[in-house]
């Protein structure tokens, strides 16, 4: 028995200039967020960009974007990403609205393979994954087809970095490339930079340790396809180490 | 529209298992289609003998079986088959049209967003056989 859609994938991504996989293993912490600011940002800077969103239980990059409604487009070969204020988007959400996805393991890995095999991106200057929590079928199938470096997540607590950090030591397990890790000040509150540093330092000391801060009114920002200015400068920083 | 997709994917991977293969001619594929795939099998055989010309394989004889997509439920153990409710789920579908792409026919892993258990109306249920598309064997000449 041999799978087609195994032949296919590296086809389809072969016009990819640069892969980045935003993920943490936490719940929660900002990844789509993440992946939506710097979609827009690489779209800004004039680059050509895709966000693959592979949360298949909780796929939310159309609807940050506005784009709630829109559904997939089958053409030649495929299908054919949303184009969301100049950034082409693919994500489950497209092929069932708002319904629940109760997949089970090897139903969402073939999923995703669907996705990777039939997604026709053409070129692009960058595609930006955006992985569900955990380091389950998404993250497992996705390491199998595609290489990229990885931008990890977490919040200012330590539960998040807790398991940030079994997240962090998976990857490097696997030898991957972990630029930089985001500590996003989703609440609002005092981070203790010192225990951040402390915490990631054994584990990450060839990455950056960049803090996100607080940025108020994000969902309206990102609705309307713009950047708030207090987000700019990390940002920026992310992009420096792609 | 969709079964260009199946089609080259197919060729694309019947070419790299001729280059891997060393082959120098390929004669024969057997490809098995699941019913819940919807997919017109007329319609795929002539892609599939379009596309092979035009990536060079040349003349392949493709052989196109069906297989009955069957079903059992995990939390019940209930078993049902697709030619048993797929009036019903294809009406929800794609509303009065008998056929149209939906999201099954794009992903057939999908069936369990759009179906329910028969019997205890659970979404948590395997697909026991007859899927999707499957290249089941490739035949040829390997070069000297």
């Amino acid at each position: 028995m041999i799978e087609f859609k195994d032949y296919m994938i590296a086809d389809r991504l072969s016009k990819i200039g640069r892969v980045v996989i935003i993920g943490s293993g936490k719940g929660g912490v900002g990844k789509s967020t993440l992946s939506t600011l710097l979609g827009l940002r690489l779209r800004d800077m004039g680059m050509k960009t895709g966000i693959l969103d592979t949360d298949l239980h909780g796929a939310s990059i159309p609807f940050i974007l506005g784009g709630s409604k829109v559904s997939v487009e089958a053409i030649k070969g495929g299908f054919k990403p949303a184009e969301l204020y100049g950034i082409k988007v693919m994500s489950l959400r497209m092929f069932v609205g708002d319904r629940p996805t109760p997949l089970r393991g090897e139903r969402k890995s073939e999923v995703l393979k669907y996705m990777l095999a039939l997604t026709i991106w053409d070129s692009l200057d960058y595609l930006l994954v955006d992985l569900p929590p955990g380091m389950s079928d998404e993250l497992l199938t996705l390491m199998k087809y595609v290489k990229g470096k990885h931008i990890v997540v977490t919040l200012p607590t330590k539960t998040s970095i807790d398991v940030t950090l079994r997240y962090i030591k998976f990857l490097k397990s696997l030898g991957c490339d972990v630029p930089v890790v985001v500590v996003n000040n989703l609440m609002n509150i005092t981070v203790d930079n010192d225990f951040i540093l402390r915490e990631f330092q054994e584990h990450i000391a060839d990455s950056s340790c960049l803090t996100m801060p607080h940025l108020y009114g994000i969902e309206e920002y990102l609705l309307k396809g713009r950047l708030p200015e207090e987000a700019l400068i990390v940002i920026d920083e992310i992009i420096r180490h792609l | 529209m969709h079964e260009y997709s199946i089609a080259e994917g197919i060729i694309l991977a019947i070419k790299k298992i001729r280059d891997y293969n060393n082959l120098s001619i390929v004669s024969e594929a057997d490809i098995l289609v699941g019913d819940l795939a919807q997919i017109d099998k007329e319609v795929l055989l002539e892609l599939l003998n379009i596309l092979s010309e035009e990536y060079g394989l040349g003349r392949i004889t493709f052989s196109i079986k069906e297989e009955e997509s069957k079903f059992e439920c995990n939390q019940c153990g209930f078993s049902w088959s697709w030619s048993q409710i797929r009036d019903s789920i294809m009406g929800e579908l794609c509303g009065e049209v008998e056929d149209c792409d939906n999201p099954v026919h794009f992903i057939p892993d999908l069936i369990n967003v759009f179906m329910v258990c028969p019997r205890c109306k659970s979404q948590d249920f395997k697909i026991v056989s007859g899927y999707d598309v499957r290249l089941l064997s490739v035949k040829g000449v390997k070069s000297d």
